[in-house]
């Protein structure tokens, strides 16, 4: 075939992902979304360019060599602009004029085109166009990004949001094929094209998919399926994701499951994957029908997923579905969706006790009693708050003080409260109470004055300031023994 | 006079000064600016009769009085009130914030954010308040470091303790049903804030627990973090230690005569000090050279006599008791206590030149001459001055300049200390503590860098984009870079520390108060820069 078109509602990105991998077809798709199109180079099914109109590769390029301090925005521009319009690409340039070393280069190539890919994979519309055998101008060189790349690692970086939203296979768990697994189709064998799932239809499978489902069959465990096939982990991942999205494998080892306590109930897990086509296919219950399609692909990209074909299911299976529909569609959802919960509580139990820890340091900064116990907070270091304590009421108490006496200087007569002195700029309103918050009481003498805090009503002993204004010559007109009696100073203030 | 013995002489000089500030005040009141002026003048004329040149009590009184006057739109009479307030006492941070205020209430608000900032900058040397500022400012850095610490170990747990939290509770799930072991894995993360002061090791228990999942370069910032909180209170303690000592009067005492300010409780304060040094050669030799300032050199002579019965070697001392019986003319006892100074560190010069001058006055001229050449060869500019100027004698102020012997003396008697080695010793133990936990967990723990989220890619919600503006830090803590998050908590943290920075420290015992608004406008003027910038590279 050589072009295909369609709509992303009804075209299943996905599924057109894994047609063009299963066939390990090349060619060109280009989508036409709302916010931009983006076009895709395929090389025997692995990704090999990516641009978008309004996101130019090259400017992403630039943008990814400026962060990884490889190239500056100024230098990648001049280096670029002449060959502008010539239809070369920019990183052959680059390469050309030695600018970046080589292995850096394509990093940040593949890097760019990972990032186009990734944006197109969180749209939820558009309308698609492929091209068989129609290339763009590619970067000789780059490591291709395999259709498995992509959507695993961008859902490993994305988490829920990802292309695989529901979470991805625990490879450490086993698998068994289910009954549903008789009867499918191969993309490339059995068509070009995974087709719109009907119910009643054989599912489409890529070769890749088949494959794992006969290691499966034969028995091998989860944790020995990367090292059997010899594929890497991202395409098995994303075969047993497809293979647990279309029912045709469950998670046969459930000891794990059971130690978690997390499911009880296997038995009626197992057969309802089974079972759903045949639910969704009678219509009896919906509510199912759209919870299952969501497992597959709880994103925003593809349509439900393609069902498997109506099996033949037991009655006394049946029966045991009916008597708790709902949770054993719980229970039956992948695992996968269980760590996607999990790892969504945990993260935001995490969010909550930093939060809880940055309201807690505020509140230390912000109640006056508790700042000692932010800069000295070690259990051993008490005497240490103590003489801080000590320190920063003595220096309160010297800056009254030097307030007190120099309103006596000006008016003579001392001040009729602290707050007189706040109000003339000697003071501050936060000098009128103690480092640890409480409020200092003012008394005024004829010869000195006293000042003390009040904590609940009550004066504080032993922590008062006690001054006396007749040991100051400027404050006391008898500090000196002159025999000649002296005019009182206030006659000539007055 | 609180055991300072004065003379009439003096005691008249004090008085002068209480007439001549009451006098200051009735002209100011009366808005005499030339009568005020002629006031000032002679306030200084008699304080240096005294050997002191400043009196800071009075510059503030006029400071305030000149702020009252602004307050009433007379701004005029508040500029030359500044004017004379910095002739009593020049170059204090006071006056700038006074003028500061003035200008502010006249609506000049450049020229009062400059006088503003001239007043920090002469904070720089202006003694107790200058030393607290100081130490206002080491602790409100430290205060920044540690709660940028622990911001930064907050953020880690906010990226990345969801697969601390995931990792932990698989182990409680063994056992447990999931919800039950994510409690219990809940539980085993906050425990140690019920220890006293369980902030600090939730911090440190979070940062060894934390460990394995950052990348290599928030591995190094999170030992920084540990560091920081593990040290920086023991350096708190350390700066305080000598508090007791500089907050107290004696060296309140040592700092004004060093400066030469005649304050009002000036001779209580040495009085003070002489209770607090009763032992010490060098007050009796700093209050000795004071009574010579003073011009009572009838009270000095037994002081130096005593200084030099208890340090023969005393040059200083011994000239002056030369000097006091030179000027009396009594040769023979001036000779004898002239030709023992000669050739000691202190007072050789004046000694020689005083020599010099009781043979002249001898009409010895030969022996004269000697002692003069002998003097011009010690320093021949002062020789020249001292004759320009006819002295017939001069003595040597060598007790003034013990001035920081005292300060060391004072820090012992009133038991100041610096750091404490045993708060060393601990914060050390609760740093290794600390990296041993975090190495342990990540060798035997199943924790691995997290993954790196593609901030830059996809859609995002609000209350991320929100978040990603508002929490600084949280792209670097994404991406791995711990410096760069680190710092991008530092900046807003030590900003917003600012305006606390009096209260988490000491109150500043200046005259006048310049108020906080200052640090709220420039910690608002940062926050407000670092969020553009922040706007402006998004």
């Amino acid at each position: 075939m050589s072009s295909f078109e369609g709509t992303l509602e009804s075209g299943q990105l996905l599924d057109i992902l894994r047609s063009i991998s299963g066939r390990a077809a090349s060619g060109l798709l280009s989508v036409q979304g709302e916010p931009d199109l983006v076009s895709l180079t395929f090389l025997d099914g692995a990704i090999v360019a990516a641009d978008a109109m309004n996101r130019p590769a090259e400017d992403v390029l630039a943008g990814v060599l400026d962060s990884r301090g490889l190239l500056g925005p100024a230098d990648f521009a001049a280096a670029v602009e002449p060959a502008l319009g010539t239809g070369r690409l920019a990183s052959e340039v680059l390469l050309e004029l030695r600018k970046v070393p080589r292995d850096d280069l394509l990093d940040a190539v593949r890097e760019q085109t990972y990032g186009q890919v990734v944006r197109l994979l969180r749209w939820e519309n558009g309308n698609f166009n492929w091209t068989e055998d129609v290339e763009s101008p590619f970067q000789e060189g780059m490591s291709p990004i395999s259709v498995a790349e992509a959507l695993v690692r961008s859902t490993e970086e994305l988490g829920v949001e990802g292309p695989l939203s529901t979470g991805l296979p625990d490879l450490d768990a086993a698998y068994e094929a289910t009954s549903a697994a008789s009867g499918y189709r191969v993309v490339g064998r059995d068509g070009d094209w995974i087709d719109r799932p009907t119910p009643g239809e054989p599912v489409w499978l890529t070769p890749d998919e088949e494959m794992l489902l006969e290691l499966i069959r034969q028995g091998i465990p989860g944790i020995r399926l990367v090292e059997k096939t010899g594929w890497g982990r991202y395409r098995v991942e994303l075969a047993l994701f497809q293979l647990l999205a279309l029912g045709l494998v469950a998670t046969g080892a459930w000891e794990e499951e059971d130690e978690t306590g997390a499911i009880a109930d296997h038995t009626s897990a197992r057969v309802l994957a089974a079972a759903v086509p045949s639910v969704f296919e009678s219509g009896q219950v919906d509510e199912l029908a759209s919870d299952v399609s969501n497992f597959a692909l709880d994103g925003d990209l593809t349509s439900p997923p393609a069902v498997a074909p109506a099996p033949v299911v037991e009655p006394s299976a049946e029966l045991e579905l009916s008597a708790d529909l709902e949770s054993a569609a719980m229970g039956a959802r992948p695992k996968a969706k269980r760590t996607a919960l999990a790892q969504v509580t945990s993260l935001w139990a995490a969010r909550a006790l930093a939060l809880g820890l940055v309201g807690l340091l505020v509140t230390l900064l912000l109640v006056q009693a508790e700042r000692p116990a932010l800069l000295l907070p070690f259990p051993w270091q008490m005497d240490a708050r103590a003489r801080l304590e000590r320190h920063q009421t003595l220096s309160r108490y010297l800056k009254i003080d030097r307030a007190v006496r120099t309103y006596y200087l000006l008016y003579g007569r001392p001040p009729e409260s602290l707050a007189t002195l706040s109000v003339l700029e000697l003071l501050e309103p936060a000098d009128l109470y103690d480092p640890l918050g409480r409020w200092l009481s003012y008394t005024g003498r004829e010869t000195g004055y006293v000042v003390q805090p009040v904590d609940g009503g009550e004066v504080v002993p032993g922590s008062e300031l006690a001054a006396d204004s007749r040991a100051d010559f400027f404050l006391n007109p008898k500090f000196v023994d002159l025999p000649e009696q002296r005019p009182d100073p206030l006659v000539l203030l007055d | 006079m609180d055991g300072t013995e004065l003379t009439v002489p003096v005691q008249e000089s004090l008085v002068r000064l209480q007439d001549l500030w009451l006098l200051w005040n009735s002209a100011y009141l009366q808005n005499d600016q030339r009568l005020a002026e002629t006031a000032i003048r002679d306030l200084l004329f008699t304080a240096r009769d005294l050997g002191l040149s400043r009196l800071p009590d009075l510059a503030v009184g006029v400071l305030v009085r000149g702020v009252d006057a602004a307050r009433s739109e007379e701004f005029e009479r508040g500029r030359w009130a500044i004017r004379m307030a910095e002739r009593l006492d020049p170059g204090r941070p006071e006056a700038m914030f006074a003028k500061s205020r003035i200008e502010f209430l006249e609506g000049s608000f450049f020229e009062g954010a400059i006088a503003r900032i001239r007043g920090y900058l002469r904070l720089v040397g202006a003694g107790l308040p200058g030393r607290l500022y100081g130490l206002n400012l080491l602790v409100w850095l430290g205060a920044s470091l540690m709660l940028a610490s622990a911001l930064f170990i907050a953020l880690q747990l906010a990226t990345k303790g969801g697969a601390l939290l995931r990792d932990t509770s698989v182990n409680f799930a063994v056992t447990l049903p999931r919800p039950i072991a994510l409690l219990f894995a809940l539980g085993l993360l906050v425990w140690p804030f019920l220890l006293p002061n369980g902030w600090i090791w939730l911090v440190l228990f979070w940062a060894a627990l934390l460990w394995p999942y950052g990348s290599s370069s928030e591995r190094v910032v999170l030992s920084a973090c540990v560091v920081i909180l593990a040290f920086v209170p023991v350096l708190v303690d350390g700066v305080q230690g000598r508090l007791d000592a500089s907050l107290s009067p004696q060296r309140r005492f040592l700092d004004r005569l060093e400066s030469r300010s005649l304050y009002g409780q000036f001779f209580s304060d040495l009085g003070l000090l002489r209770r607090t040094l009763p032992q010490s050669v060098a007050l009796d030799h700093l209050v000795a050279d004071l009574h010579v300032e003073l011009g009572q050199d009838d009270i000095a002579r037994p002081m130096y006599r005593s200084v030099v019965d208890r340090e023969p070697d005393n040059g200083a001392a011994l000239n002056n008791l030369g000097a006091y019986h030179l000027f009396r003319s009594e040769y023979i006892p001036a000779i004898g206590f002239l030709e023992r100074a000669l050739g000691r560190p202190e007072g050789s010069l004046e000694a020689a030149y005083n020599l010099g001058m009781t043979y002249q006055q001898l009409f010895e001229n030969t022996n004269s001459d000697r002692y003069f050449d002998m003097a011009r060869e010690i320093d021949a500019d002062w020789v020249s001055h001292w004759l320009t100027e006819g002295e017939q004698g001069v003595v040597a102020l060598g007790g003034l300049a013990r001035i920081d012997e005292l300060r060391e003396e004072l820090d012992q008697a009133l038991g100041s200390s610096g750091l404490g080695r045993d708060s060393a010793l601990r914060a050390s133990g609760v740093l290794l503590a600390t990296l041993l936990a975090a190495f342990l967990w990540w060798r035997f723990s199943s924790g691995a860098p997290v993954a790196m989220k593609a901030s830059s890619l996809g859609r995002e919600s609000w209350l991320e984009s929100f978040a990603r503006i508002v929490v600084p830090g949280l792209n670097s803590a994404e991406a791995g870079d711990g410096a760069r998050g680190f710092l991008a908590l530092l900046v807003p943290t030590a900003a917003l520390m600012l305006p606390f920075h009096t209260v988490t420290g000491f109150a500043l015992p200046w005259g006048y108060e310049p108020g906080g608004a200052f640090a709220w406008i420039a910690a608002l003027v940062v926050v407000s820069v670092f969020y553009a910038v922040r706007l402006a590279l998004r």
